[in-house]
C-alpha cells in the first residue's frame, strides 16, 4: 500500500501547482511550483521523506523515457525551420556548447577557489593541484 | 491503417515508444559512446518509425500521451534529490547563481549573435531564445515575445538531447571534473533532460543540474524579453 499513498502525494501535489499554473499570472509552468512545494513540505517537516521516496525515485528513474514522445515532434516542427534550418542547427550547436563551457567552467573556478581557501585554512600543503 | 490502430488500441504507441528507448538503452550498453545516448536512439527510432509508416504524428504522441502526462509528477519528484543535498546545495548558492546567470547571458549573446552573422530570419532567432530551458517555461516566454510555438518546441528538445550528447566532450575538452560544475552546466543547457542525465552519474550531480535547471528558467523569464531588443525582425 506504500507506493498507492506515495503516488496520491505526489499526484495531489502535481493537482495542486496545475491549479497554481492556471490563476497565477506568471509564465511559471506546474511543474516548477510542484518542485518548489514539494521541496517547501519536505523542508518544514510536514512530510517526510520516506512518505514520498519510494514513489519518487520510480518516477525519476523512468524519467529519461518520458522525452521519447516529444522528441517526436521535432518532424511537426521542421517545416516551420526549413527555411533556416543550416543557420538554426548551428545557433543550437553554437548555444549549447557555449552554455556548457561557461556555466561548467565558471562553476569549477569557483568552487575550487572556494575550496583552496578552505584547504589554506586547515593545512597549507593539500591546496591546489591544477 | 497505423494510425487507425494507434488510436484504436491503447498501449501499442507506449510499447513503441518504451521498447525505442530499450532499445536505445540495449545498444547504449553495448556500444558505450556519447552519440549511442538511449534518449537519441529512442528517439531517432520512432521518428524513423513515424516517417516510413506515415504515421500522423499527432496521433503518435496521443498513442503514448502517457508518458508525456507523467513528465509533471516526475519533474516535481526533482525535489527530492535537492532536498536530500539540501547542505552542499546552500553551500553553493552563490556558485549557483552566479555559473546559472553567466550560462543563459553568454547563451543569450550567442544566439543573437549567430544568427545576425548568418542572417537567421528575426521571427525564428526569437523563437529560438528560450531554447536552453525548460519546455513550459520556453513556450510561454516564447509566447511573450511573439515567438512561434514550433520552432521553440523543436530547440528545446535539441538542446536537450545535444546537450546531454556533447556534454562528455566538452567537459573533457575544457577539463570540467567537479560533479557539482558538471551538473549546473547540464541542467543550464539542457533543462530536464540533462538533469535526468546527470542523476544517473550521482545524486549530487542530479540534484546540482535540477536546481541550474530551475535557476536558469526563472532567470531567462526577466531576461529573454531583454535579449528580444536585440534581435531585428
Amino acid at each position: 500500500m506504500h507506493y498507492l499513498k506515495q503516488f496520491t502525494i505526489i499526484i495531489a501535489i502535481s493537482a495542486v501547482s496545475e491549479l497554481l499554473a492556471l490563476f497565477i499570472p506568471l509564465p511559471i509552468p506546474a511543474s516548477i511550483y510542484g518542485m518548489s512545494l514539494l521541496f517547501l513540505l519536505l523542508m518544514t517537516g510536514t512530510l517526510k521523506l520516506k512518505q514520498v521516496e519510494s514513489a519518487a525515485n520510480l518516477l525519476l528513474g523512468i524519467m529519461p523515457a518520458l522525452f521519447v514522445v516529444s522528441g517526436a515532434g521535432l518532424i511537426t516542427s521542421y517545416a516551420q525551420i526549413a527555411e533556416n534550418f543550416a543557420s538554426w542547427v548551428a545557433v543550437n550547436v553554437g548555444s549549447t556548447i557555449v552554455i556548457l563551457a561557461t556555466t561548467g567552467l565558471l562553476a569549477q573556478g569557483l568552487i575550487r577557489k572556494k575550496k583552496a581557501k578552505e584547504a589554506n585554512g586547515n593545512d597549507r600543503s593539500s591546496a591546489g593541484n591544477d | 491503417m497505423i494510425d487507425h490502430l494507434l488510436e484504436t488500441t491503447k498501449y501499442l504507441g507506449l510499447f513503441i515508444s518504451l521498447g525505442a528507448f530499450m532499445i536505445g538503452l540495449k545498444l547504449n550498453k553495448k556500444y558505450p559512446y556519447a552519440f549511442m545516448n538511449p534518449l537519441l536512439i529512442g528517439t531517432v527510432l520512432v521518428m524513423g518509425l513515424i516517417l516510413a509508416l506515415d504515421i500522423e504524428v499527432a496521433v503518435f504522441q496521443k498513442s503514448a500521451q502517457i508518458l508525456s502526462d507523467l513528465l509533471t509528477p516526475a519533474t516535481i519528484c526533482l525535489a527530492v534529490p535537492v532536498y536530500r543535498q539540501f547542505k552542499i546545495l546552500r553551500e553553493n548558492s552563490w556558485v549557483v547563481l552566479i555559473s546559472c546567470l553567466a550560462g543563459m547571458v553568454s547563451g543569450l549573446v550567442t544566439i543573437v549573435g549567430l544568427a545576425f552573422f548568418l542572417r537567421m530570419s528575426g521571427i525564428t532567432t526569437l523563437s529560438t531564445l528560450a531554447r536552453s530551458i525548460t519546455m513550459a517555461i520556453a513556450l510561454d516566454t516564447t509566447e511573450v515575445i511573439g515567438g512561434v510555438a514550433g520552432i521553440i518546441v523543436a530547440g528545446v528538445i535539441f538542446a536537450g538531447i545535444f546537450g546531454t550528447v556533447v556534454s562528455g566532450l566538452i567537459f573533457r575538452l575544457f577539463r570540467i571534473e567537479e560533479p557539482i560544475a558538471k551538473g549546473l552546466a547540464l541542467g543550464a543547457a539542457s533543462h530536464a533532460m540533462g538533469t535526468a542525465e546527470s542523476l544517473k552519474v550521482s545524486e549530487l550531480q542530479g540534484a546540482m543540474s535540477s536546481l541550474a535547471m530551475v535557476v536558469s528558467g526563472v532567470m531567462m523569464v526577466g531576461l529573454i524579453p531583454l535579449a528580444a531588443l536585440f534581435v531585428q525582425s
